[in-house]
């Protein structure tokens, strides 16, 4: 005769089990996403009842049910397919994934349900599994699947497969160049020059589809940031946008002086058809460019974002000036 | 075999012949025909003395585009009312039809009432794309410039009137 201290628990506990596979019958016939929020809610109370019970017998039928609820929740591909996306291949990854989990909880039957459910070990598992190349995740060749440190990764060493464009490198990333307003030209343009003889399009005719598709966009990244680093009013307006500072936002300005100068040489500028006048105003021009360019490279040095700011928009109107002279010259 | 060949030939003739149709996919991406109106005949065109009493001058700028803008408004002391407008700007054709706009809408109204202009009024009326709507905003900081520089010089007038002038002895005594 089973004692009732003993009894009453086992009854609980199957009621509870079997309470919680109708309601997974149940969840299936729901639509996708629904279903994967219900399952996170199910999986906790489930978790809690499966690990504290100790008693053999309801060991022995607890593991049957484990299993069978188990594998019964991993065939169901829709499941990871809400998770994961609709990706190819995402989901011969994911199949991957659930294999490898259905394999551990059929060896492992003390592992806990919400443990082996989540979405942190799925991402774990997917890293291993997936090709997709993601950015957070440590740099593998799409192409042979070798790992490599290489940073900015553009080109497999081992099977030489030009790699996707890393989104999160900045310019000075990019080229390999040291961040500063103070650029050695001679050294960007070499750095330019190597990357191109490797990652123009025009190299890459032969290769597959998507592997020109990766060189076009490193290539074309490389041409963007040459050109932005190598003008230094561009320079330093990128340099104060990594630095979370953005001209564009400001608005309108109210500076009379600076305004004032400005109004006097585009009337100036208009007036004149002459083109030794016009040469003299742009030589002037260059003069308080470079001024400007130096006070930059001051402010930039000592970390003086605030004083950056008004001397790039000066230089942005000396910079119209010289486009407007040599426009009409 | 060769009456498909044949008649793939004359389709394709036929496409080459009629009229391309990608050029209306390109006037959508140009400038509507009041911002070219306005840039080939803009109104109000000119300058007043700055140093004029009755003078008020608004003069900003775009530190983005290196836009600059001046307008200047000639007032009726007595009324209030702004009796003519004029501007001058060195920009884009959005920005100097804004202001040309901006000139003609502020002619003939009090100087308060024309502190209710909006930039998106301006730029509805232009039909401006957003990238654009930066010019609507210049024209409506010019306004509120040139009347705020208008008010100044009068409150500072009025100062210079009120105080009793230098060189009058006071009596002591």
């Amino acid at each position: 005769m089973v004692p009732q201290c003993v009894l009453l628990p086992r009854v609980a506990a199957s009621v509870v089990i079997s309470s919680v596979c109708f309601l997974r019958m149940a969840v299936k016939s729901v639509s996708p996403y629904l279903r994967e929020l219900l399952w996170r809610w199910i999986n906790l109370p489930a978790s809690g009842c499966l690990s504290s019970s100790s008693s053999s017998s309801f060991t022995s039928c607890g593991i049957k049910r484990q299993r069978r609820f188990h594998t019964g929740l991993f065939r169901s591909s829709s499941w990871s397919g809400s998770f994961l996306g609709s990706n190819k291949e995402d989901e011969s990854a994911s199949r991957t994934v659930e294999k490898v989990l259905s394999t551990r909880a059929l060896h492992n039957p003390g592992i806990h349900t919400k443990e082996r459910g989540s979405l942190e070990t799925k991402r774990k598992l997917l890293r291993e599994f997936s090709s997709t190349p993601v950015l957070e995740f440590e740099k593998k060749c799409w192409s042979c699947d070798s790992k490599d440190d290489a940073s900015p990764f553009f080109v497999c060493t081992a099977c030489g497969a030009i790699q996707p464009l890393d989104e999160g490198l900045d310019f000075f990333q990019l080229l390999s160049i040291e961040r500063s307003f103070e650029v050695d030209e001679k050294e960007l343009e070499k750095q330019y020059k190597r990357l191109q003889k490797f990652l123009h399009p025009d190299l890459s005719s032969l290769k597959s589809q998507r592997e020109q598709g990766y060189s076009a966009d490193q290539s074309g990244q490389v041409i963007k940031a040459y050109y932005t680093l190598l003008d230094p009013l561009s320079r330093a307006r990128y340099l104060l946008t990594l630095n979370g500072v953005s001209i564009d936002e400001e608005g309108t300005i109210h500076d009379p002086p600076l305004l004032l100068e400005i109004m006097e040489l585009r009337e100036e500028i208009e007036e004149t058809a002459d083109p030794t006048k016009l040469q003299e105003i742009k030589e002037k021009n260059s003069i308080k460019l470079q001024d400007c360019e130096k006070a930059l490279r001051t402010a930039f040095g000592n970390g003086d974002l605030a004083g950056a700011i008004p001397l790039v928009r000066k230089m942005t109107y000396y910079d119209k000036i010289s486009e407007e002279i040599t426009r009409k010259l | 075999m060769l009456g498909q060949f044949t008649r793939g030939l004359v389709s394709v003739a036929s496409a080459m012949t009629q009229p391309k149709t990608a050029g209306l996919l390109l006037t959508s991406r140009l400038y509507h025909e009041k911002v070219v109106e306005h840039y080939d005949n803009p109104r109000n065109v000119g300058s007043f003395d700055k140093d004029d009493p009755t003078v008020g001058t608004g003069l900003v700028g775009s530190p983005a585009c290196g836009d600059v803008m001046k307008l200047q408004i000639k007032v009726d002391e007595n009324t209030g009312k702004i009796v003519d407008t004029c501007f001058k700007t060195f920009g884009c054709g959005s920005a100097i039809a804004s202001s040309s706009v901006a000139t003609e809408w502020i002619k003939g109204r009090q100087m308060e009432e024309v502190l209710t202009i909006k930039n998106s009024d301006i730029a509805k009326h232009l039909s401006l794309p957003p990238v654009k709507l930066h010019c609507s905003m210049l024209a409506e900081d010019a306004i509120k410039a040139a009347v705020k520089d208008y008010q100044k010089k009068k409150a500072k007038r009025e100062d210079n009137n009120s105080s009793p002038p230098d060189g009058q002895a006071t009596v002591v005594g």
